[in-house]
């Protein structure tokens, strides 16, 4: 399969990046700086382009990490199919990144589950819970801590959308929706 | 114990931690995709650093330069300043460098200073 990516500096619902195909570590740090560059570009704030650059990264490390069909294509390293956009609004000053990808079954409870522990704390209070999850997972160096969704509500301006549609027995579509 | 010396990468910090010259710095953007792998050789150094060279007659230098990190990062530096705190040594000066125009840096320098109050971090704009 053929990746079709596309850059390019538009606004209202245009979407300034587009990725449809195998994403990697590779691939996600090429979008990650041209998505910097274009931001810059643009004199968009470094705190807006901080946010929209760690969501992104955020975003597609999760999908290489968790995504149901993910290739190990190294020890440490993988590659799976997955569609990604981001878009600017100028009302409010908005970017919107969404995401697709194939999760199972008890991925989509277990989002479910950490999401709506979320939606009700504050800014302080994900701060809060930021430290009180890193240091209670000191030394256990593996993936889970669920870090990513606290940091992505945390930066989020409107809570995170998400949509899930059955793809077969075993897996589900979900698409992910971030207000930056 | 070597030191270790290592140029940035396209998503990882450049990192020197010199025993010699007792400093100890991470700087640029921390993404890479297995976070924990990356560190791990660096938790570990600073570990045996504490145990065995860093004393109250030299001071130790901890500079964070960080632009931009991931979630596993963050985990990363919190257990760093663990090990930092953990060693009781009195003459450590930890440094949070961000940028002056962008408050994420600022706040995240307040989560660090407030939850290790003992290491008496300080903030540095630029």
């Amino acid at each position: 399969m053929q990746n079709n990516v596309n850059f390019c500096l538009s606004i209202d619902g245009n979407n300034i990046y587009e990725f449809s195909g195998k994403m990697n570590e590779k691939n996600m740090i090429n979008s990650a700086n041209s998505i910097e560059k274009l931001l810059l570009q643009k004199f968009v704030s470094k705190e807006k382009i901080q946010n929209v650059f760690e969501l992104f990264v955020e975003t597609i490390q999760n999908i290489l990490t968790y995504s149901a069909n993910s290739v190990a294509i190294t020890r440490d390293k993988h590659e799976v199919n997955c569609d990604c956009t981001l878009s600017y609004f100028t009302e409010n000053d908005t970017y919107i990144l969404e995401s697709c990808n194939l999760i199972y079954k008890y991925q989509k409870e277990l989002i479910e589950q950490k999401l709506n522990s979320l939606k009700d704390l504050d800014k302080k209070s994900l701060r809060k819970l930021i430290r009180t999850s890193s240091r209670s997972r000191k030394g256990k160096h593996q993936y889970g801590a669920g870090l990513g969704y606290i940091l992505m509500t945390l930066k989020s301006t409107q809570p995170i959308d998400i949509n899930f549609s059955k793809y077969n027995n075993e897996t589900f579509k979900y698409k992910q929706k971030l207000v930056i | 114990m070597n030191n270790i010396l290592l140029d940035s990468n396209d998503n990882s910090p450049k990192v020197i931690m010199d025993k010699d010259k007792n400093l100890i710095e991470f700087e640029g953007k921390s993404y890479p995709e297995n976070t924990f792998a990356f560190y791990r050789p660096l938790t570990e150094w600073l570990k045996r650093y504490f145990k065995y060279y860093a004393n109250e007659n030299k001071t130790t230098t901890i500079n964070f330069k960080f632009l931009y990190f991931n979630s596993a990062t963050t985990q990363i530096i919190f257990e760093i300043l663990d090990i930092v705190e953990e060693s009781k040594i009195k003459n450590i000066k930890v440094f949070w460098f961000y940028e002056q125009e962008n408050k994420n840096g600022l706040e995240d320098y307040e989560d660090y200073s407030e939850e290790f109050p003992s290491l008496n971090i300080q903030a540095v704009a630029y």
